[in-house]
């Protein structure tokens, strides 16, 4: 499962002296256990991670998405409703924005900063508010407040949230914690476990980026691209989002001519610092290194995405 | 702005207080109004402290970011800047909402399925910079 290195990745890191970091805090890599991808040949958004096969893909989202909209209108018409799910952007393509930040010349030569087709962002019209009966079905009485500020928790399970009285009836049944939104979401995440956290696999994509970045090699490469960067006058520090820094404080100031000039110079001090080539084969590492660290519970959310992507493959007819 | 969402949070406070009801959560029927210290139906709360604990602001909306806002609602780490400062959420809306370590959608990626709540994981560092109603990049 686990996608071991190839020669190429070996040589990569060969090329990018990873082998041989020992920098504190950096982690053992060891020969064998490198990048899938070589950022010289394909582009920083199309990077394969030693942690993606353990994520759920765009595909398998919508599918989860549409089963749950399923499973919460099933509930609903227990109540005597018909639920309209919300409309939902259409799938895009494969995204040519990265995690590094621009990265791609072609790109920023014509927008910028604007993230091609996202920047302005689907809208999110209004809905009419539904009569209380309804509202109170699907989404259940307000959670309670804690003493000192917060929600208190909601159950976790399908079973504990069976157990537990909201307190209200709608058409003489009663009425989930949480609502049939919340009765949607527990029948297919959570019918009689409490499941690794969702974000598990982000947390520890974000603690391997982070710790790259703050590794020697990558801090090395980001203050050359600030060095790069003030060549042109440009005083920055943080290569994913100098947005900001960079005094452009809209989406339309991000597609300004200003703003490609700076984006332009952005890609070009990355690729002149090999930037994205260090920071990926650094960040590659220490997600290795926390896959070892975490093994079980990663063989545990695998189980669990697998089950969960089986049964919403089930619940939509497939 | 920690003035401003202070007042947001005394007015919400104070609406409360014309409603009859001390508890700030969930709401009724009313649409989501963004950012009034109400966790409605199609709004996305970020809390302050871990297991939907603290201050926490709602949103509607996608916020490319989260540094220039504040808690807002009564409680530990109210009117605090809500960028990198995010121990828990809640999406309470009727989509998947995505989350971003960068600015901008930059940084990595993270998604929320609906009405799933969280603890941002306390074994690995994650500061939350920006959150969306859509897949971002």
């Amino acid at each position: 499962m686990r996608r071991r290195p190839a020669l190429i990745a070996t040589a990569l890191l060969m090329g990018t002296g990873l082998l041989t970091a020992c920098s504190p805090g950096a982690p053992e890599v060891s020969v064998g256990a490198g990048p899938v991808s070589d950022p010289a040949k394909v582009s920083a958004a199309q990077l394969v991670y030693p942690l993606d096969p353990y994520k759920t893909t765009d595909e398998q989202i919508r599918g989860l998405e549409k089963a749950q909209d399923l499973l919460t209108a099933d509930c609903m018409k227990r109540f005597g409703f018909t639920y309209r799910p919300a409309v939902r952007p259409a799938p895009r393509g494969k995204s040519a924005s990265s995690r590094y930040g621009v990265t791609d010349a072609a790109a920023v030569g014509r927008y910028g900063y604007v993230k091609p087709g996202v920047s302005a962002g689907p809208d999110k019209p209004a809905e009419e508010a539904l009569p209380p009966a309804e509202q109170l079905a699907l989404s259940g009485p307000p959670l309670k407040a804690k003493p000192g500020g917060g929600l208190v928790l909601p159950p976790r399970t399908l079973e504990e949230s069976r157990r537990t009285d909201s307190g209200r009836t709608v058409n003489g049944q009663k009425v989930p914690v949480g609502g049939c939104g919340r009765e949607g979401h527990l029948r297919l995440y959570a019918e009689k476990k409490d499941p690794v956290d969702l974000l598990y696999v982000f947390g520890m994509e974000s603690e391997a980026f982070s710790r790259a970045r703050q590794s020697p090699k990558v801090a090395g490469a980001v203050k050359a691209w600030s060095a790069c960067m003030a060549e042109k006058g440009y005083r920055v520090t943080d290569p994913v989002s100098p947005q900001q820094a960079l005094g452009l404080r809209s989406e339309a100031e991000f597609g300004g001519a200003p703003a490609i000039a700076a984006a332009k110079q952005d890609v070009a001090c990355k690729k002149r610092t090999d930037l994205v080539a260090l920071w990926y084969a650094a960040e590659v590492g220490f997600q290795n290194a926390l896959m070892d660290e975490h093994a079980e519970t990663l063989k545990q959310v695998k189980v669990e995405l697998d089950e969960r992507i089986r049964k919403a493959a089930s619940v939509n007819g497939g | 702005m920690k003035n401003t969402a202070l007042r947001r949070a005394l007015t919400a406070v104070a609406a409360l207080g014309t409603l009859g009801t001390g508890v700030l959560a969930t709401a009724g029927p009313a649409a989501a109004v963004t950012r009034d210290g109400y966790l409605d139906i199609r709004e996305f709360g970020l809390f302050y402290n871990s297991a939907l604990g603290g201050s926490f602001i709602d949103l509607y909306m996608a916020d490319g970011d989260l540094a220039n806002d504040r808690f807002i609602s009564p409680g530990p780490g109210q009117g605090y800047a809500v960028g990198n400062n995010a121990a828990s959420y809640f999406n309470k809306d009727k989509v998947t909402w995505y989350v971003y370590t960068g600015a901008g959608a930059g940084g990595v990626e993270g998604w929320i399925p609906a009405n799933y709540f969280g603890t941002f994981s306390t074994t690995f560092k994650n500061q939350v910079s920006s959150v969306y109603h859509f897949k971002a990049r």
